[in-house]
């Protein structure tokens, strides 16, 4: 029979999903904030 | 009728607020991006073992079950989100051969579903049974596939189209953009407008 992960398991995985989450937030992000990152207009 | 329909959606006062703001449209398609990761790691995980090319060790029917569930609540995300992404620019999406193509596809998802899902996806505990997947669930599993990778494809290019023009000249212009939020005192770099659509 499997057993459900331990609390510490359970926590890495949320701090996995969250970061992941984050990454894709971000890259999106970065689509929309493209043009202040255009070196060449610093 | 239909981009009458679409006019009208788009100028309610809910999806215009949604449009101009800098932040609720990104990540409105953020959440979008983050449901389909979801939905669609479920998908392939399922299809995979149904094709016996991922966790062979385990059964199909604890594979196919057990990520049901898990795989709706993903769904939900992407659909709502994209509802939402669909609101905010109708008008663009009517014009777009991209979005149009999605949602050809969409339909054939559904097609797949009527046609498989009581044949393959409610039998798999005959399959561990049987000890083998037939091939009717492998066809099933790679036709899933297929389509929802072509999903993801068009749900790219939707963003790559660009719509005829002048179609948003009777939209309201965004108030806040991100870029302009989060760098106020860099006037310079910000261009007339930020937000582009990108599903």
């Amino acid at each position: 029979v499997m057993k459900d992960a331990p609390g510490g398991g359970k926590l890495v995985a949320c701090i996995s999903l969250c970061l992941w989450a984050a990454v894709l937030f971000g890259g999106i992000f970065i689509g929309f904030l493209n043009p202040t990152l255009d070196i060449h207009q610093v | 009728m239909l981009l009458n329909l679409a006019l009208w959606i788009q100028a309610t006062g809910f999806f215009t607020y949604l449009r101009g703001s800098g932040y609720a449209y990104p990540s409105i398609l953020s959440l979008h991006m983050v449901g389909i990761a979801f939905f669609g790691g479920m998908i392939l995980m399922t299809d995979m073992r149904l094709l016996g090319l991922a966790m062979r060790n385990r059964p199909v029917s604890d594979v196919v079950d057990q990520l049901r569930v898990p795989k709706r609540y993903g769904f939900l995300l992407a659909a709502t989100m994209g509802v939402l992404m669909l609101g905010c620019k109708a008008e663009e999406y009517y014009y777009n051969a991209f979005f149009r193509a999605k949602m050809t596809l969409l339909i054939l998802v559904a097609v797949h579903a009527l046609i498989f899902r009581s044949r393959v996806y409610s039998q798999a505990a005959s399959f561990d049974k049987a000890g083998r997947v037939p091939a009717v669930a492998k066809t099933a599993a790679a036709l899933s596939l297929i389509l929802w990778i072509g999903i993801a494809c068009m749900g790219r290019g939707i963003g790559y189209i660009e719509p005829p023009f002048g179609i948003h000249a009777g939209l309201a212009a965004p108030q806040v953009t991100v870029a302009q939020a989060l760098v106020p005192a860099v006037p310079a770099l910000m261009p007339a407008s930020t937000t582009r659509s990108r599903p």
